[in-house]
């Protein structure tokens, strides 16, 4: 014991002293180990000829040519497309509706109103995507959809929605509005509670009038975090969920509704080009990621609470 | 003066009258496709010929119900995966999830912060499906439920808000139990987690969502179809022409009058549906306000 430094033994007596905190601690260690930081490994399949009975320690490195078929693939350009277009629509749609939501319902003075349509708006955010497609397939059936019963009442033929190309991303678009309005706009609610009611009571003697109100005191209180979640939205543009377009798009609609996540575990998981598909994974997550650090870059100079590092 | 002002913000007025109509509309759009998927699982298959539009059924009819709940159904045996991938795999979920977290609050534990960078990292980088497809390959834990509990063990983010939440606790608590000889193990079971318990509640709530709800897991890992869960499953029904029912229960139905005619696959999907999701709405109203407490812990994924 002589010839250690009383520091290190110090440290030493710690660790010994906390050896069964580290104990607890195992199982999580072992679990990120295994289910994240092998994975993150595992990312070297793009650059190989993945070949299950060889491994990843046997196969043959191919360098970028998966990323070089990538790019002269023509579904990929389909996908990418697709994947770009429905999610640019869907920050269009979901961006600003969350924050008109807050608003209006920061208006009510009903309490119990409020209450109760908040707690209602909020319910399609813990259902999953597979029961959101029920719920639409239902509405839309061409043989008993209510749709379709109001669109043959009217004298027309019915249309069966999830097979035609042409509306395929409008149903997601929507979808993705009636599941995820009312969850997206607790942040603006609750900051809305927080602007100062001597604001308003002042803007009233000046005798400013509701949507006065809304737009002068309103919507600048709120304006912090309309930004943070604009630029964050905006980082997502490459990425279209996985469930939501697994579950509202069939064969028949791949041309408008197939996007980079389908993509992946088709040619992947169902044809089992693993090297190929994990490339496309990789590429989508590497422009991510470029964006997320650029949103990030945005949030922090615009507001250094906004920031997520 | 003050009152006048408030009495003129609270007063009726066009304005008003278009705001609550407004936020009627969200709140009936929001329950519709709930209520008229519910009608047309409880229709009776005569409305389905008979009737132009069915906003309301002629008669409660819950032989679709029957049908797929019958114990040989391909429903019942997707129920009971998901039934035990929820209660298994949260139990799982809490248990490394308070280990964890009551270890990273202690503020003098060595390497601390080195662990915590070493955990938070896999927030933002991860494999991606196929790396984590081969990975679960080579487990050999394909088509096992295993492959819906294990990958997901952990919540790194759920695991955090719990560590802030210990943290509030004061250490002089459990400092002294040290000193009486209680161990680190007795401490969390005895002082941490019953002084925890409603922040528990949440993340039990959160975990038990998370795997009712499960696609992405059971999609990627199971391909036995009888090792399915419910949300898998739902999507294969979904855009099959029709509903496998258990056939002796369709017999019995037919022969007792219960049903005229064979049930519509529009009304088998929608019983389907309900099913899967009446322990969500049926749930929910008790719930949602520990949701929301959850939210507000620290603003969750979106």
């Amino acid at each position: 014991m002589t010839n250690i430094n009383p520091g290190k033994s110090k440290m030493l007596l710690d660790i010994l002293k906390f050896r069964y905190y580290y104990l607890l601690l195992l199982p999580a260690i072992i679990f990120y180990i295994v289910f994240s930081y092998i994975p993150m490994g595992g990312i070297i399949v793009a650059f190989q000829d993945y070949n299950f009975m060889k491994g990843i320690l046997g196969s043959e490195w191919v360098g970028l040519k998966w990323f070089e078929m990538l790019f002269t693939s023509s579904d990929f350009g389909t996908v990418l497309r697709n994947t770009v277009l429905i999610s640019t629509y869907t920050i269009l749609v979901t961006f600003p509706t969350p924050i008109i939501f807050a608003l209006i319902l920061n208006e009510c003075r009903n309490l119990t109103f409020k209450r109760t349509i908040q707690t209602v708006s909020y319910l399609p955010h813990f259902i999953s995507w597979s029961i959101v497609a029920g719920l639409i397939v239902t509405m839309l059936s061409p043989s008993a959809g209510i749709v379709n019963q109001i669109i043959k009442l009217m004298g027309y033929e019915p249309i069966y929605f999830m097979a035609e190309p042409q509306y395929t991303r409008g149903i997601i678009v929507l979808s993705v509005l009636w599941k995820e309005l009312g969850w997206a706009s607790i942040l603006y609610i609750a900051a809305l509670t927080g602007v100062s009611a001597e604001l308003y009571e002042s803007a009233i003697l000046d005798g400013a009038n509701r949507l006065q109100q809304i737009l002068y005191i309103s919507i600048p209180g709120i304006s912090n975090i309309i930004m943070m979640t604009l630029i964050f939205a905006i980082s997502g543009l490459f990425n279209v969920g996985f469930e939501q377009a697994y579950n509202l798009v069939i064969p028949a609609t791949y041309e408008t509704g197939q996007v980079i996540s389908t993509y992946v575990y088709k040619i992947g998981i169902r044809n089992m080009q693993y090297s190929f598909s994990s490339a496309v994974g990789l590429a989508q997550s590497f422009v991510s990621m470029l964006l997320i650090i650029g949103a990030n870059h945005a949030a922090r100079k615009f507001n250094q609470d906004g920031a997520i590092w | 003066m003050a009152k006048s002002i408030s009495l003129k913000r609270d007063g009726f007025s066009p304005f008003m009258t278009l705001i609550y109509i407004i936020m009627s509309l969200v709140g009936i759009i929001t329950l519709f496709p709930f209520f008229i998927t519910m009608v047309n699982s409880i229709a009776p298959p005569e409305d389905f010929i008979m009737k132009d539009i069915i906003l309301w059924p002629s008669r409660f009819d819950l032989s679709y119900y029957k049908l797929i709940l019958t114990s040989g159904s391909d429903i019942f045996a997707a129920y009971k995966v998901t039934l035990f991938v929820t209660v298994v795999g949260t139990a799982v979920n809490l248990v490394i999830t308070a280990m964890t977290a009551f270890v990273l609050a202690q503020k003098k534990l060595p390497f601390r912060s080195q662990i915590t960078v070493f955990i938070v990292f896999t927030m933002f980088f991860n494999g991606g499906m196929i790396p984590n497809f081969l990975l679960v390959q080579k487990l050999n834990l394909l088509n096992s439920l295993w492959a819906m509990i294990l990958p997901g063990a952990i919540s790194t983010m759920y695991m955090l808000f719990l560590r802030n939440f210990f943290m509030t606790i004061p250490t002089e608590l459990y400092e002294s139990a040290a000193l009486d000889g209680c161990s680190e193990v007795n401490t969390l079971i005895r002082i941490i987690l019953p002084l925890s318990l409603p922040a528990l509640a949440t993340f039990t709530l959160f975990y038990a969502v998370d795997h009712w709800n499960d696609f992405y897991s059971g999609m990627l890992y199971i391909s036995d179809y009888k090792k399915q869960p419910l949300q898998v499953y739902l999507r294969q029904v979904l855009y099959d022409a029709t509903v496998r029912a258990d056939p002796e229960t369709m017999q019995k139905l037919l022969g007792d009058g219960e049903l005229k005619y064979e049930p519509p696959s529009d009304a088998m999907k929608a019983a389907t549906v309900i099913s899967a999701t009446l322990p969500i709405i049926c749930t929910y109203p008790f719930l949602q306000k520990y949701f929301v407490k959850g939210m507000m812990m620290g603003s969750l994924k979106g």
